[in-house]
């Protein structure tokens, strides 16, 4: 029987891995593909280099977060094969519950920021 | 297509990187960077260059997290490792801290006395000024001596100290200190700043006309003398206190550590230093007269080399011209690193100590290497499962040579605290030892110990993993290996070493076991069984005149012969291997004064004195009662001086002269006695009657004498009575320095007992860890060929051949070792030859005992795997696996 996954060790997240987790909630994608939708989702904020991308995903395929999938080339760029990676259900797990941490972070700072503050 | 630039990052990826991550990552994050490049280059220069700097940022931050995140999976493992294999770790970390322990302590008190600097301004300027006379290489000098040096040397400045006794007084009881009387200059030359108060008075400085040098009233004291006495109070300076009933005043306290170049090895340092006026009237005949320690400081833009020069010319002119008739062939003066003369004397044997531990290090590394790779053909089958899972040799060597690391940390820290109580013993052991009390477990010995274990985990670890790493898949999961039998020559040249270099330390620690023996059993011209000895030392007020001074201690020892147990007393200026005697130039009968010279060691002694510490008389007569200050002066001699200048003569009745004073009529001849040192063949002493004596400086007479009395029973029950006696005299005198003679003997040779002790130390570990080693590869190969021996056996083979099987394979390379460890001995046991006492470092007899018993200890190291190896049944056998 498979334990269930706590993603709690892991929080908070990095931007990068969150950002990461993300990339590939949607389907399967190699290196470049992950780099280039962070890029277009964060308007350029955040541009991860490859060393940066590699090593996280390395970290996450070793926590079983993400999996590697099949080489094969990307018709969009060229003939070159490239090994794709898509999210786990763990992964997904963690992605949303930095999230959710987020949401809630934003949630209470947003009804602080609203009150006006008290005068003494 | 791999572009110019996409190439470069994969050589940077190649260099930053470790190897298990490059082999899953390296092409796809080429291609990656590819890309990038590639829409970059679109964008222009400015996207190439943010690109290249945002990966070059990222390369070099994410590189060493890879680096890290392996090695704690590495640590992890090896941890893990140990965990499951208890006593291979328990006995690996004993063995690896014995050797990583043992070289951590000798290395803190080699840091201490060798390497440390000393507590004096620029050190490496600094020496001692000695003269040279035949036989006698660090001399001191006379004052028209030092004045010359002074007044003509441009190269150093020079300052000069006596040592000295006196009587404190005030703000306690009376205490005899020991005193430094010394040239004003002295705190500066030595660049020592006063940690309260200040120096001495440049006043000091000038050159007294009178006859006699002065001493000034102001004083400095000791750290030591400081807290003791006067309770470490601020308000010291200033304070006035009464030193041989003279008031004087104190005017600065030392800095904690402080010694004189030549107290580093003593355990009474002197405790007050007085400032003293000298005298410049030099007269020639007092020029004989050698009381003074010089020490010199090379002077800014000078070299030693220079300075030492300068000196020995200056000595050599009034050598070859200007005293020409005064000093002979044989004289000349030099200048000696301080450094050195704090050191020198304890270096070799220090160095000794520190490549015997090396080799104590290198059987145990040798020891733990044969255990590493008994366990790696243990763990052939996970190192095949994992080569077959995809991990390369390079992985697999760094995770054994962290494995190694993980040992050797444990075993180093382990070590560390094994050295901290070593230190502490021989620090214990051995106070005379210079500097030793500074030796510690701190900074530079730390790093020491982690360079150390850094370098045994290399030395142990590397073949192991090599050849763990490089044994093929197949071989790995059959558990089986086509090479078993150069895996035995390995562990065979390994016992060999081991065997070796113990035998190297079993013939040194012999050599100098025979040696000390001889050293303890020289003859010393004394008998120091149930002898007493203090000091007693009048102060100047009240004893000025000699005949005072001789009343006294004429009263007092009767009053010590009356008492019960005592067989005979008297009292003598140094004792014999404890402090050193006076020396002066002498001539002989028919010579003209200043013209041919000699140097003599000479005493001041008492009546009885000679039979009390047991010197035997060859010819004539002891000082007796009726030498008196009226009568003629007399002198007895030893059998060296009488051996050699007058051969062939009696010098009974014969006179020689001083450079001061009268001539003395020889009235007896007694037995040489090893005064300087055990091993230090004895030279001229004359001994002068106290009640004839009369010194040039610092005092008109001998005010303090070692009393020496000979007793019958225990002889520490007799101290409170002659307190008693001596109080009865002068209350305000008090007793210092009691001991036995019997003590100082002791003393004498504790350096060399202790560096015999060591020695003989590690060869008995060195010893221990080679046998248990051999012991420990004869038991696993005796495992490890169960089913060969068994199928042997079916085929017809008694046990008879299974024993000689067994003892031929643990006794090869044990021969093979005492031969390599007899050659190594020969040529290591050179390096001893100053250490030893009449013992030759190629002794044939010791090389033969020594050997002999190592075969002993290898062949009883064979015995039980040998009577298991017997017990096989040799259908067990064939089915053991």
């Amino acid at each position: 029987m498979t334990r269930r996954f706590d993603p709690e060790p892991y929080l908070p997240l990095t931007s990068s891995m969150f950002q990461v987790l993300v990339a590939l909630a949607d389907g399967e994608k190699h290196g470049y593909a992950i780099i280039k939708e962070i890029r277009r989702r964060t308007s350029d904020k955040v541009r991860l280099g490859a060393g940066t991308l590699y090593t996280l995903l390395s970290r996450c395929v070793d926590d079983g977060l993400i999996v590697e999938s099949d080489e094969r080339p990307d018709p969009a760029l060229d003939d070159e094969r490239r090994r794709y990676y898509r999210l786990s259900d763990n992964g997904r797990a963690l992605a949303l519950a930095e999230a959710d941490r987020m949401e809630e972070a934003v949630g209470q700072a947003r009804a602080k920021l609203a009150r006006k503050p008290r005068t003494a | 297509m791999t572009t110019h630039q996409a190439r470069w990052f994969r050589r940077l990826v190649r260099v930053l990187f470790p190897g298990d991550f490059r082999a899953a990552y390296e092409a796809d994050m080429t291609r990656t960077f590819s890309a990038q490049e590639q829409e970059a280059r679109e964008s222009g220069v400015r996207a190439v260059a943010r690109l290249w700097l945002e990966t070059l940022t990222g390369l070099l931050r994410t590189a060493p997290r890879e680096h890290l995140a392996q090695l704690r999976q590495d640590v992890a493992f090896a941890l893990r490792m140990m965990w499951r294999t208890p006593a291979f770790s328990v006995i690996a970390i004993l063995t690896l801290a014995t050797g990583i322990g043992a070289n951590t302590a000798m290395f803190s008190i080699v840091n201490a006395i060798m390497l440390r600097s000393l507590p004096y301004a620029d050190p490496d300027r600094v020496a001692m000024l000695w003269n040279h006379w035949p036989g006698s290489d660090k001399a001191a000098l006379s004052m028209p001596e030092l004045l010359d040096f002074r007044e003509r040397a441009k190269t150093v400045d020079v300052a000069a100290w006596a040592n000295d006794t006196a009587n404190l007084m005030g703000d306690g009881d009376p205490e005899r200190v020991r005193v430094a009387v010394v040239t004003a200059n002295m705190l500066e030359l030595l660049g020592v700043v006063p940690a309260l108060g200040q120096g001495f008075s440049t006043d000091h400085e000038k050159t007294s006309p009178s006859v006699q040098p002065l001493l000034g009233d102001e004083i400095v004291l000791t750290d030591e003398l400081w807290r003791r006495r006067f309770g470490g109070v601020l308000d010291i300076v200033g304070r006035r206190v009464v030193l041989d009933r003279q008031p004087v005043t104190i005017v600065g306290v030392l800095p904690p550590g402080f010694a004189l170049p030549t107290e580093f090895d003593e355990i009474e340092r002197v405790a007050v230093l007085r400032p003293v006026t000298l005298n410049s009237a030099g007269q020639r005949n007092n020029r004989g007269v050698h009381f003074l320690q010089a020490v010199a400081r090379v002077r800014p833009g000078f070299s030693f080399d220079q300075a030492d020069g300068e000196i020995a010319g200056i000595a050599e002119h009034w050598r070859a011209q200007e005293w020409r008739g005064d000093y002979d062939d044989g004289y000349g003066a030099s200048l000696l690193p301080v450094q050195t003369e704090v050191a020198g004397e304890v270096r070799r044997p220090l160095l000794v100590l520190l490549g015997a531990v090396g080799l104590v290090l290198l059987i145990a590394c040798a020891n733990v290497a044969n255990l590493l790779l008994a366990r790696s053909q243990a763990r052939s089958q996970e190192i095949g499962v994992r080569k077959a899972a995809g991990a390369s040799e390079a992985r697999l060597v760094r995770q054994a040579i962290t494995e190694s690391l993980v040992l050797a940390g444990a075993g180093g820290a382990t070590g560390i605290a094994m050295a901290q109580w070593l230190t502490t013993l021989v620090a214990r052991s051995a106070p005379q030892l210079p500097r030793v009390a500074d030796a510690g477990i701190e900074g530079t010995v730390l790093w020491f110990t982690v360079v150390v274990s850094v370098a045994a985990a290399l030395l142990f670890g590397g073949l192991p993993a090599v050849q763990m790493a490089r044994r093929d898949v197949t071989e790995n999961l059959s558990n089986q290996s086509s090479r078993a039998t150069s895996k035995r020559a390995l562990r065979g040249v390994l016992v060999a070493a081991q065997i070796a270099l113990a035998l190297i330390l079993l013939i040194g620690a012999a050599l100098l076991m025979q040696s000390f023996a001889r050293l303890v059993g020289v003859p010393t011209g004394i008998d120091p069984d149930r002898v007493l000895t203090l000091r007693v030392s009048l102060p100047t007020d009240g004893y000025r005149e000699r005949e005072r001074t001789v009343r006294f201690f004429d009263e007092l020892l009767d009053g010590v012969r009356a008492l019960p147990g005592v067989r005979g007393a008297g009292a003598v200026s140094s004792l014999p291997l404890s402090q050193t005697m006076f020396d002066a130039t002498f001539y002989l009968p028919g010579e003209v004064a200043n013209n041919g010279n000699r140097n003599t060691d000479f005493a001041v002694v008492t009546p009885g004195y000679l039979e009390a510490i047991g010197t035997k008389l060859l010819r004539g007569r002891l000082h007796g009662r009726s030498d008196i200050g009226t009568s003629p002066a007399v002198a007895v001699i030893n059998d060296y001086l009488a051996r050699t200048f007058f051969p062939g003569s009696d010098p009974i009745g014969q006179q020689i002269r001083f450079g001061f004073g009268q001539p003395w009529t020889i009235v007896g001849i007694v037995e040489d006695v090893r005064h300087r040192g055990l091993s230090v063949p004895p030279q001229s002493q004359v001994y002068l009657p106290h009640s004839q004596f009369t010194p040039f400086w610092p005092d008109t007479t001998v005010r303090s004498l070692a009393l020496v009395v000979r007793t019958s029973g225990e002889p520490s029950t007799l101290t409170s009575q002659i307190r008693a006696r001596l109080r009865e005299l002068d209350a305000n005198v008090p007793i210092a320095q009691v001991t036995t003679m019997h003590d100082i003997v002791d003393q004498s040779v504790a350096s060399e007992r202790l560096q015999t002790g060591l020695l003989a130390a590690f060869a008995a570990i060195a010893l221990l860890l080679a046998v248990v080693g051999t012991y420990g590869v004869l038991a696993y190969q005796v495992t490890e060929r169960t089913r060969e021996i068994g199928l042997r056996m079916m085929l017809g083979a008694n046990k008879g051949d299974v024993l000689r099987l067994i003892v031929r394979q643990g006794m090869l390379p044990a021969a093979a070792g005492v031969i390599a460890g007899l050659a190594g001995a020969a040529l290591v046991s050179r390096g001893l030859e100053t250490l030893l006492f009449e013992t030759t470092p190629l002794d044939a007899a010791t090389f033969g005992v020594a050997a002999a018993a190592l075969l002993l200890a290898a062949l009883g190291a064979c015995v039980v795997p040998a009577r298991r190896a017997l017990r096989l049944e040799p259908g067990t056998a064939l089915r053991a696996e």
